[in-house]
């Protein structure tokens, strides 16, 4: 079934990078050096690789920690590694025989972080920085990096929607941004940009700004926090050619488990229909034929007709039709860097192909392809000037089928009937022998019965997309002076989408049953179209910022940045769409001949802003450090358009205090850092113009002799004196580094008040439109995040190190404008994440029970035995929701929060000579109250197919502690029992194996022989565990649409191959 | 060195100085938007702003008046079809009318958001809207559009409002009355409602500016509101209002009443507009409610029409064929016999234990509303289907009615098994025949009831269904004496109900008439005795529970349902309750009695 085409693709491609890799390798020789390798305590060092500088050439230690080496220049430079040690690099000069001592690496304290507008020590930070590197993205069989990075930073909170390669993960730092909404600002080599299409390879390093003193630099768009990704760049060193490729299985994680008896699963929803409406859904004769067929499955006992419809006796496994059991993954990619004295360079092309989660053929199925080009230049002029350029091109592509509804599309595995026709039956006759000549034409058909998807899937069209984002900048860096360094750059950017979305008539077998009335429908295609959608965006970015550092004094060290940053984007949107293609096969605006519709729109938006650093430190005891920035944007009227975001930050690094002298043989660094800062948020989503008021215009869908009205209605209300919110944050911190750099511990806690906070007043409906945003609430979140690092070596074979990170945060309102105290809006004192409903007490067991309650008619009608008892919080004898405010809930109240809390991380690693173990777990706590809308397939009967263990856990006189109550159609007023309640809070939190990797270095003196410096085989997992209380069907991380059937999470198991040449 | 130094520096300045020079770099103004100081300068300005008014109503969820269809999936929920769901006339059981089947049992209590058809913050948007269009009216005038257009469409925009408040207050009784656009600082928004009778007086200046200035036709036909469409809105809401004071006793109404004689009489003198007839007296009922194109039709006053692919469709035939219920006995027993009596009082009445002979010797619009079962051909019911109808709920095949009485006055077999959302079935909203009956009844009202004014209007549509006529001193039929009205009125009012039969007025009616103890008559559907059953259902399939009414057993769809036994509390359900949600934020508009 699967195509295996892709893989062979992926062969030849690799061969040919090898043959292409091959022609660059290439060695000479002149005489051997010998030598001994130990690490810090003495001990020899087996395993070091040894190799000279610039070559492929080289060798590993013996199990004496001795190598030799033939064919080394006088002038050439060796370099040893091995993991978990500091790389070393001995100029060979004149000698024969080199002694080396490895020590330990460094975590990181000489480790230099991206910050705003610059780099930074990481010793030396004062604000709350966090970074991931390119070994946490690597080798994993990750789509995008939003889920790469989930988990990978305390406080940094990422959630998938699912598995779909088109979504993009939602970005949080440090929890509840604003109740208007807000996420981080995202930088990509420092321009704004979608990170989760970059190709996870291609990122050298993602760095989050947590606090205002981080971020201030950024001001009015820096109020959630700033994401910086740097993309990889050329390195010292000749050309390396790298090679990957990854092939992986995803197994979608749908959790529906449907009865797969009918018999069983219709008298379920006889009992259902019957407590409902007294009514029932399968009759005795289908009961009977579902018997039969279940002591008996075979064809003839699969279908048969009752009073002339034709009837499906036999189980339908829908499931089992449209989800796939696993589907296919590829990666490929390669890159090329090194870096003469003069230039660097880094070329890198990759491919991800994702096929869908849907059982069917690859040209019907979802489909998504993305290619990624990173290209990237440094060029050193002379000493005063230098220049870089880059060029980023992304192209996603994704061919889905036609999105109709959502009966077709998503929700059809919880809707199915277990006994769903799918396809017209072969049947030697239907109505009288002989007469099968008369429905031949039907045989085989798509039928349209229960909601099927497939007729659709396969024929009723393809929403085709391509999206290109294309970035090109130009930077020039001026060191005109000593300790001085000028640096300009200008990036442009564009985003272009074209999508066209084409509806064609699919014919399958009308909705009915009745064998003397068959005939073809369109179902819901029957209104078949094209419509083409096109987008342009067009970005700029300018920044001019110059550096000086004065470290002329031992005992000083002052920095200051000063700079300026314009940034203006333009948006197009065209579209049209024209009615009744001529023939499906030729899709083409031109190609139609019905009516024909456009729509389309404009917008444009600016900022500047000038910016400034200052540190200062002394003895690289006490540092100081001061940001801030005038920023204005186009979005606020004249007078409230500029605002100054200030901050400030200190650290006191006590490990470097002369008192300390006696703690530094286990103490490498302490230093405690504060911060407090003001930042801005603009951020508005599309509303570009919140200011001015203007009329709405287009064509509106109501007919007064043929076609559409054309209209301009009614300008709603505007705030003239809109002006940003204020974020107001503080943060304490302390990083520890212990026990030869061991372990190396960071904690930081946070408060950060989000004030005058744009947010939409509700007001009377009478005001009839929507109120304009006011600056009229405040809300704080307080919150704390830890990350841990324990690295050690056990013997000469072994070296370990775990991670773990933690974090928190909670939010409340603060300041809200609700005299009422409605529960509908925010109020003060409100935790952000409650979830407020009715105390269950338990079921009814008996009517007498229900007469003597609490009266519960406001709730649902016909309460009897079986139902669910809800508790009289306030005693009036009446069950219901009060007048819904914070005075009067009613009977309701708060039972429980949904917000995450306590999100860890734990990744453990394990190396052992050439192999390394990477396992990476992740998890939270919360509480989930599962939705209970129409087809959420948590409660029992509110969707169409049954799932086994609501047969079991629902309440029956036989099963009078069950957790839900009786069966019931939730969708036939039914709701009663499901209202929101404490009995269906439930725990979802949980733990996960996010990802595990085996991975195999192929030995040096093999790789070598075939010309490469470095291979890496893998094995990997993702999502391949998960502990959770939660029940099923329901997922954790699937909260918000619980079992509809789109996109689902996946497990995936790949293989995957790296070599470097 | 130094030259270089000196050199970058005038480069940096230079960068500085281009980006920073231009100060309007920040003033960045919509590129697609028009604003409203520009506008309000011609006719045309105001005919498209009029547009956007019927483009606020074409949701008739939100805007529960001049309801025609919705389109797409809501039309299985909201439509001029279903209103008579609310009533003792059409008893649904399916989930989509749940709403319908909650107000029918009076089991319906204040919820925190709008009820369908309720108060509902987008028909707020409306009465803002048309503040707006007054306004913009006025500044229209200024600048220098003459005076007789700008009344045509300020005459447009005051009948939306009148026709909007009007249903608003029968539905809630005080509303608080909006004339300027509000802003958040407005005292409005917190103040009390307005009293009914205010209310109700400003919708009588509103329907008086637009009779008289509203064209006869704005070159579209029936379906933008025009000077008939208006009178006939006059007539609609002056007889609610009349005899609502009357019977509730809520003051002075015999000037209303006398108001909706006068525009009925007035639209009927016109000349514009008469019944479809072409004498089939067995077709001409049902004719126009099946026709995809409206225009030209001379009954039809106003209509909404629909167009598949171009944006407004509907699927509301196939839906009412699979949701409708069914008829209940009390509408099918309502119709007279051939003779012009009741069934209770004729001798041609031939009983209901053989199920056709309930359409014996009976008003022929009987059979163009409910399906007689050889009439399946007649129609097309079901695409032609061979099986025996009636088909109860439960049974396998065919079209299942709660009821036993199939409805099939708007059925068109095309549109009733087109694909989904797709057909383009016209919504009648107005029509002549209910400015007859409108002008009887308030005739009889006033005691101006004579023979001449039944024969102009009762007897017009008798004429067209080829029934006798009502002559003054008319038999009480003995199930309506309890009413306290004249035997005249009587028969006007089943006049109406047989005549508008789910044209979405029965509910409104009962209020009115003050009568909503008639809602405690439990729905009934068809006699379901051993041999009916055993004739339509052999194998017993139907899963409708029965209910023995005098030792003989009907189909009684809500037996054994939440809404077994309906309830009617005078005190309480002549209105709806507003939403909590609207009280908790202006706790003065207060909630009606009851709730």
């Amino acid at each position: 079934m699967k195509d295996k085409n892709g893989i062979k693709k992926a062969l030849s491609f690799l061969m040919l990078c090898f043959f292409f890799a091959s022609v660059s390798v290439g060695a000479y020789a002149q005489k051997t050096v010998t030598g001994t390798v130990k690490d810090d305590g003495g001990l020899p060092l087996p395993g070091v690789a040894v190799i000279i500088q610039g070559t492929t050439t080289g060798t590993v230690t013996g199990i004496d920690g001795e190598f030799s080496l033939s064919g080394v220049s006088n002038n050439a430079t060796l370099v040893f590694s091995f993991v978990g040690m500091e790389s070393q690099e001995v100029a060979v000069g004149t000698q024969t025989s080199l002694n080396v001592t490895m020590v330990t690496s460094s975590i990181g304290l000489e480790e230099v972080v991206a910050v705003g507008y610059g780099t930074q020590k990481r010793a030396n930070l004062t604000g709350s920085v966090a970074m991931a590197t390119a070994a946490q993205l690597e080798n994993r069989p990750i789509a995008s990096i939003g889920q790469g990075l989930q988990g990978a930073i305390p406080n940094l909170n990422i959630t998938v929607q699912n598995n779909d390669p088109n979504n993009t993960a939602d970005f949080n730092v440090r929890g509840f941004e604003s109740i208007n909404g807000g996420s981080p600002l995202i930088l990509i080599d420092g321009v704004p940009g979608n990170m989760d299409k970059l190709n996870p390879n291609d990122v050298e390093s993602v760095t989050v700004l947590k606090d205002a003193a981080a971020a201030a630099v950024y001001g009015a768009r820096a109020a959630f926090g700033v994401i910086l990704v740097e993309t990889k760049r050329g390195k010292t060193g000749k050309m390396r050619v790298t090679l990957a490729a990854e092939e992986s299985l995803a197994f979608p994680i749908a959790l529906i488990d449907p009865e797969e008896d009918p018999y069983k699963a219709a008298i379920a929803w006889n009992t259902a229909e019957t407590n409902t409406s007294g009514g029932t859904r399968f009759d005795d004769d289908y009961l009977a034929g579902f018997q039969r067929w279940n002591d008996n499955p075979t064809f003839e006992n699969e279908w048969g007709v009752y009073e002339g419809s034709l009837r499906r006796y036999g189980f339908t496994d829908y499931k089992g039709m449209t989800i796939a059991d696993f589907s296919v993954q590829q990666k490929y990619d390669m890159n090329i860097s090194g870096a003469t004295e003069d230039a660097a360079y880094y070329v890198s092309f990759g491919y991800l192909d994702k096929e869908g989660w849907a059982e069917l053929p690859r040209d019907k199925n979802y489909m998504y392809k993305r290619y990624n080009v990173l290209m990237k230049a440094d060029f050193k002029i002379n000493d005063w000037l230098s220049m870089d350029e880059q060029i980023s091109w992304s192209a996603e592509h994704d061919d889905n089928p036609h999105f109709y509804n959502w009966d077709v599309n998503i929700n059809t595995v919880a809707r199915v009937n277990p006994n769903a026709k799918v396809t017209f039956p072969d049947l030697p006759y239907y109505l009288t022998q002989g007469d099968r000549d008369q429905y031949e034409q039907f045989i085989g058909k798509y039928w349209l019965d229960d909601l099927n998807a497939l007729p659709y899937w396969h024929d009723g069209g393809r929403d085709t997309e391509t999206k290109h984002r294309l970035l090109m900048k130009q930077g020039v860096t001026l060191t005109p002076l000593k300790g001085l360094r000028i640096r300009g750059d200008f990036s442009y950017s564009t985003y272009h989408r074209e999508r066209q979305d084409v509806a064609s008539k699919i014919t399958a077998v009308a909705n009915t049953g009745d064998l003397a009335n068959m005939y073809f429908e369109n179902g819901f295609s029957g209104n078949d179209y094209i419509r083409n959608y096109s987008n342009y965006d067009q970005y700029y970015v300018a920044n001019v910022y110059g550096e000086y550092t004065l470290d002329q004094w031992a005992d000083h060290y002052i920095k200051a940045m000063v700079g300026y940053n314009q940034e203006w984007g333009r948006n197009t949107y065209i579209s049209a769409q024209n009615n009744v293609l001529i023939t499906p096969v030729i899709t083409d605006l031109n190609a139609t001949t019905g009516t024909q519709q456009t729509w389309g729109s404009r917008s444009h938006v600016s900022l500047r802003g000038v910016f400034y650093r200052l540190n200062y430190s002394y003895k690289e005891r006490y540092l100081l450090e001061a940001n801030g920035r005038y920023d204005g944007t186009s979005r606020f009227p004249k007078d409230d358009r500029f605002g100054f975001f200030p901050s400030v930050s200190a650290g006191w690094r006590l490990s470097n205090e002369p008192f300390m002298e006696s703690t530094r043989s286990w103490l490498d660094n302490l230093k405690i850092r504060g911060s407090y800062g003001t930042l801005g948020n603009q951020l508005l989503g599309s509303n570009y113009y919140p200011y001015i008021a203007t009329m709405g215009s287009g064509q509106s869908s109501y007919m007064f002799t043929g076609g559409k009205i054309p209209y301009v209605s009614a300008a709603g209300l505007v705030s003239p004196s809109l002006t940003w919110e204020t974020v107001e944050t503080r943060n304490i911190g302390i990083d520890l580094t212990l026990l030869n750099q061991r372990l190396d511990i960071s904690v930081d806690a946070y408060t950060r008040n989000t004030k005058d906070m744009l947010m939409d007043v509700e007001y009377p409906d009478v005001l009839g439109t929507s109120a304009p945003k006011q600056n009229a609430a405040d809300l704080q979140t307080m919150g704390w995040e830890m990350a841990a690092t324990w690295r050690d070596r056990i013997g000469q074979d072994w070296s370990y190190s775990v991670l773990f990170g933690l974090s928190d945060n909670q939010s409340e309102i603060t300041k809200y404008d609700n005299p009422t105290g409605a529960l509908s809006e925010y109020y003060v004192g409100e935790k952000i994440g409650e979830i407020w409903g009715y105390e269950t007490e338990g079921i009814f067991q008996t009517d007498a029970e229900v007469a003597a309650h609490a009266d519960q008619a406001s709730l649902g009608a016909n309460w009897k035995a079986g139902d669910m008892m809800y508790k009289d919080q306030n005693g009036d004898g009446v069950i219901n929701s009060g007048s819904n405010t914070l005075d009067d809930p009613g009977d309701r109240i708060i039972i429980g929060n949904n917000t995450a809390r306590y999100s860890f991380s734990i990744q453990p690693d394990i190396q052992y000579k050439s192999w390394t173990l990477n396992l990476f777990f992740q998890g939270l706590f919360r509480d989930h109250l599962p939705a209970n809308g129409n087809w959420q397939a948590f409660y029992p009967f509110n969707a169409g197919h049954v799932e086994k263990w609501y047969i079991e856990e629902s309440w029956s006189p036989d099963n009078p502690d069950a957790f839900f109550a009786k069966p019931g159609v939730s969708t036939k007023d039914g709701k009663k029992n499901i209202h929101p309640q404490t009995r269906f809070v439930l725990d979802g939190s949980y733990i996960r194996l996010r990802n595990v990797t085996l991975s195999y270095e192929i030995p040096k003196n093999i790789t070598q022989k075939a010309g490469m410096s470095r291979a890496l085989l893998y094995v990997s997992g993702m999502n391949l565990w998960t502990g959770t209380n939660l029940h099923k069907p329901l997922y954790p991380d699937r909260t918000s649409t619980n079992n509809t059937q789109e996109y689902y999470f996946e497990k995936l198991v790949t293989m995957g191959v790296k070599l470097t040449f | 060195m130094k030259k270089h130094i000196i050199k970058l520096c005038l480069v940096v300045f230079a960068t500085l100085l281009f980006f920073s020079c231009n100060d309007e770099f920040l003033e960045r103004f919509p590129l697609d938007r028009i604003s409203s100081e520009t506008f309000w300068t011609s006719a045309n300005d105001l005919e498209v702003f009029n547009n956007s008014l019927y483009n606020r109503i074409r949701d008739d969820r939100d805007v529960d008046f001049l309801v025609a269809h919705q389109d797409g999936y809501w039309s299985s929920r909201i439509s001029i079809w279903y209103l008579d769901e609310f009533s003792d006339n059409i008893a649904p059981r399916h989930s989509r009318t749940i709403d319908y089947q909650k107000v029918r049992a009076g089991k319906f209590e204040a919820q925190t958001g709008a009820r369908w058809y309720g108060w509902h913050s987008d028909g707020w948007r409306l009465v803002r809207e048309i503040a707006v269009g007054m306004e913009g009216s006025a500044l229209a005038l200024e600048n220098g559009v003459n005076q007789a257009e700008v009344n045509k469409y300020l005459a447009e925009q005051r009948l939306f409002r009148g026709i909007w408040y009007a249903r608003k207050a029968f539905k809630f009784g005080n509303v608080p009355w909006i004339e300027a656009p509000l802003n958040i600082d407005s005292e409005q928004l917190y103040g009390p409602r307005t009293p009914k009778a205010d209310v109700m007086a400003n919708v009588m200046e509103d329907l008086n500016f637009a009779c008289a200035n509203l064209p006869d036709d704005w070159g579209v036909g029936a379906t933008r509101l025009n000077r008939g469409a208006a009178l006939l809105m006059k007539s609609r809401i002056c007889l609610m209002e009349g005899t609502w004071r009357k019977y509730h006793g809520t003051g002075d109404a015999n000037s209303w009443l006398q108001a909706a004689a006068d525009a009925a009489k007035e639209l009927m003198d016109g000349g514009n507009y008469s019944l479809y007839t072409t004498g089939d007296t067995d077709n001409d009922y049902q004719a126009m409610h099946k026709m995809l194109d409206l225009s030209g039709v001379s009954e039809v006053i106003h209509y909404r029409k629909y167009q598949a692919g171009i944006g407004m469709s509907n699927h509301v035939q196939s839906y009412h064929r699979g949701y409708n219920g069914g008829a209940t006995k009390s509408i099918v027993e309502d119709y007279l016999c051939t003779d012009g009596k009741p069934i209770t009082l004729s001798d041609l009445y031939m009983g209901d234990e053989v199920y056709e002979n309930i359409f014996e010797n009976r008003d022929p619009r009987l059979r163009q509303t409910i399906l007689h079962p050889a009439d399946v051909a007649r129609w097309d019911w079901n695409k032609n289907d061979e099986r025996l109808y009636p088909r109860i709920d439960g049974m396998e095949g065919g079209i299942k009615s709660t009821t036993g009485y199939h409805i099939c006055k708007v059925y068109e077999s095309g549109a009733a098994h087109a694909t989904y959302n797709t057909s383009s079935t016209p919504a009648i909203i107005m029509r002549y025949a209910e400015a007859l009956l409108n002008y009887a009844e308030a005739k009889e009202e006033l005691g101006q009831l004579d023979q001449a004014v039944l024969d102009m209007t009762v007897n017009a549509l008798r004429d067209r269904a080829g029934m006798p006529h009502l002559t003054m001193g008319a038999t009480m039929d003995p199930r309506y004496a309890h009413w306290g009205v004249s035997a005249e009125l009587v028969e006007i009012r089943r006049e109406r109900r047989v005549e508008l039969f789910m044209e979405g007025f029965r509910y409104d009616d009962l209020r009115r008439w003050k009568l909503g103890k008639e809602l405690e008559n439990p729905d009934l559907g068809m006699r379901w005795d051993a041999a009916n059953s055993g004739r339509f259902d052999p194998a017993g399939d139907a899963t409708i529970k029965t209910k023995t009414v005098d030792g003989v057993i009907y189909l009684a769809p809500y037996v054994g349902t939440d809404w077994e036994g309906p309830v009617f509390d005078e005190g309480k359900h002549y209105l709806w309750p507003l939403p909590l949600g609207a009280i908790a934020q202006n706790p003065e508009l207060g909630q009606n009695p009851g709730y």
